[in-house]
């Protein structure tokens, strides 16, 4: 079983080849907002490393966000038409569970804490979503938050007295704000503020079938509506004439 | 055998071309999501592009009849257009050339708009002046041979399918209004009154349609409602007749200047019945020969960017894989 996982999400891309037991390669990208530039070019690098082909693929896991709408949809798209031209398995994960899987001490065996990771959602918001860890994985603990960063802290505060680590570019985008109980973000050097696609890959010996239209329920998850009155075309000028 | 993707603005759109012949086209609109928030949404064009572009390729490629191995060439519009939207087609058709091995071509928009001359049932051979008006873009294109083209004029504000939506929506009607414009005009006595014609001095290519559709405005804040809405046919008709006044003059006016024979439309705008009529009226007139395209090419379709990918050089592995989209700007092969 051999699975290309990639994410979009944010300004960092990032792309991971093989299974949870055997990593083939993995690339990350300082993508900017260059995403539909660079991704298929790491994808054919990736590949061409391990001396495999697209058509050799036996999944294709890609991160759903939240995280940046036309990051995310490059990468969604560029999944879903990989997926369907091959006719190789899809499967949509979310970006804020493969942060919380890299924040995740499995071993430590301290289940008392929580994991907070977060990502940037510009115009002063960030996403993001409490996770818990049992044995071997992580577990959502509350829904998906829009919040501006002061908001957030306030609703984590009154969900939880826990210790809550935090981590994603969410939190380096607004570091002072969010080193306050019960919130501890990582140091701001720590990798794990980066979501990498290594989280998305497969047990070894997972089987899944390719369906046409399962491949269509493969979608960003955006939380955020579109914001209709800032662009609407048509009221671009003046009194909307 | 070329499988064409574009997604410039609100239509999601595939098709299939085998040599000129056109084995698939397929339209998806997103009328219906727009019309709600009276205008084009870019951030809900983008996410219904991505719910649609594969249902939509696998319409084109089983009305088409073709295994995924016989498609060697596929094309999508990179621009200009709305960016989001854009970007959606070309992650799509840069993942499928992988996937199929085949090689890409990146088309420019406008240029998928004359190529649409070049399909069947009546393939136009340059050289020709082409107008390009729909609700995004209004230009006149010279086309010396085919797989080329230099612009003479654009507008220099709206397009003018957007100046006949919001002169319809000033009377009443409802996104996208520039349709139920026309039937009303139809109607109605064009000499009502005058509106002004943009950029109305011999010689100027260029387009301005602000100005008229703020004198409409004026105009009807002057009339009061009353008179606005007895004379309302009256109104759209003399309306309706400056913005398309303006398309002939200076369409009649490039092909004088370039000594150009033919004449063809693109865009939705071709549409328009009055430009239709009056536009052959004034071709006949000079002997100039005048060709409009079927509805369903004149408005954004994939069948374009399959003709225009036709007589474009193709970009093979790996060079594809870094191309990206543009909003606007010149068209760089
Ligand atoms: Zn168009």
């Amino acid at each position: 079983m051999q699975a290309l996982a990639f994410d979009t999400a944010t300004e960092d891309l990032s792309i991971a080849l093989g299974n949870r037991q055997e990593l083939l390669g993995e690339i990350s990208v300082k993508a900017g907002r260059s995403h539909l530039e660079l991704l298929l070019p790491a994808i054919n690098d990736l590949l061409g490393n391990a001396g495999m082909t697209a058509a050799g693929l036996d999944l294709i896991c890609v991160g759903t966000g939240p995280g940046t709408f036309s990051g995310l949809r490059v990468g969604v798209a560029t999944a879903r038409a990989l997926s369907q031209s091959l006719e190789t398995p899809l499967q949509g994960q979310s970006s804020l569970a493969a942060l919380a899987r890299g924040m995740a001490d499995f071993a430590s065996g301290n289940r008392e804490e929580l994991l907070l990771p977060v990502i940037d959602a510009r115009r002063g918001q960030v996403f993001a979503q409490l996770y818990r860890t049992d044995a071997a994985s992580v577990l959502a603990a509350s829904g998906v938050f829009c919040e501006a960063p002061q908001d957030l802290i306030g609703k984590i505060a009154a969900l939880t007295d826990r210790p809550v680590r935090a981590a994603g570019n969410g939190i380096l985008s607004y570091f002072a704000l969010f080193d306050k109980k019960p919130v501890q973000p990582l140091p701001a050097a720590d990798l794990r503020h980066r979501v990498r696609a290594v989280y998305y890959l497969p047990a070894p010996g997972l089987k899944i079938k390719y369906d046409s239209h399962d491949l269509l329920d493969v979608l960003p998850a955006y939380i955020r509506e579109p914001d209709a009155d800032k662009t609407v075309l048509l009221r671009k000028k003046g009194i909307w004439l | 055998m070329i499988l064409a993707i574009e997604t410039s603005c609100d239509d999601t759109c595939a098709a299939v071309l085998d040599d000129g012949k056109l084995l698939a086209s397929v339209v998806s609109s997103q009328d219906e999501f727009h019309a709600r928030y009276g205008g084009i949404v870019p951030e809900v064009a983008s996410r219904r592009h991505l719910e649609l572009i594969n249902p939509v390729i696998e319409a084109a490629l089983s009305e088409a009849g073709v295994r995924p191995g016989q498609i060697d060439r596929v094309a999508a519009t990179t621009g200009p257009g709305l960016i989001g939207a854009l970007m959606v087609g070309v992650a799509t058709a840069k993942a499928v050339a992988y996937a199929f091995k085949a090689d890409f071509v990146p088309v420019d928009h406008l240029e998928g708009h004359i190529a649409a001359n070049y399909l069947p049932p009546e393939p136009l051979e340059p050289p020709m002046i082409c107008l390009i008006a729909s609700g995004g873009h209004t230009s006149i294109v010279h086309v010396p041979e085919r797989g080329s083209f230099e612009i003479a004029g654009r507008t220099l504000d709206d397009a003018a399918g957007e100046a006949l939506d919001k002169g319809a929506r000033l009377l009443g009607l409802d996104y996208p209004g520039g349709a139920e414009l026309d039937s009303l005009a139809a109607a109605g006595d064009p000499d009502f009154t005058a509106f002004p014609i943009g950029l109305d001095r011999p010689g100027n290519l260029d387009f301005s349609f602000s100005g008229v559709k703020t004198a409409l405005y004026y105009y009807l804040r002057k009339a009061g409602e009353q008179q606005a809405s007895s004379r309302k046919a009256d109104i759209a008709a003399s309306y309706q007749k400056a913005v398309v006044s303006a398309l002939i003059k200076k369409t009649i006016s490039a092909a004088v200047q370039l000594d150009c024979r033919q004449i063809c439309l693109a865009g939705g705008v071709s549409a328009n019945s009055e430009l239709r009529r009056r536009l052959k009226q004034e071709c006949d007139r000079r002997d100039l020969r005048l060709r409009i395209p079927p509805p369903q090419l004149c408005t954004d379709n994939a069948a374009m960017i399959a003709s225009a990918a036709r007589f474009r050089p193709a970009i093979g592995y790996p060079g594809y894989l870094i191309i990206g989209a543009r909003a606007s700007g010149a068209f760089v092969p």
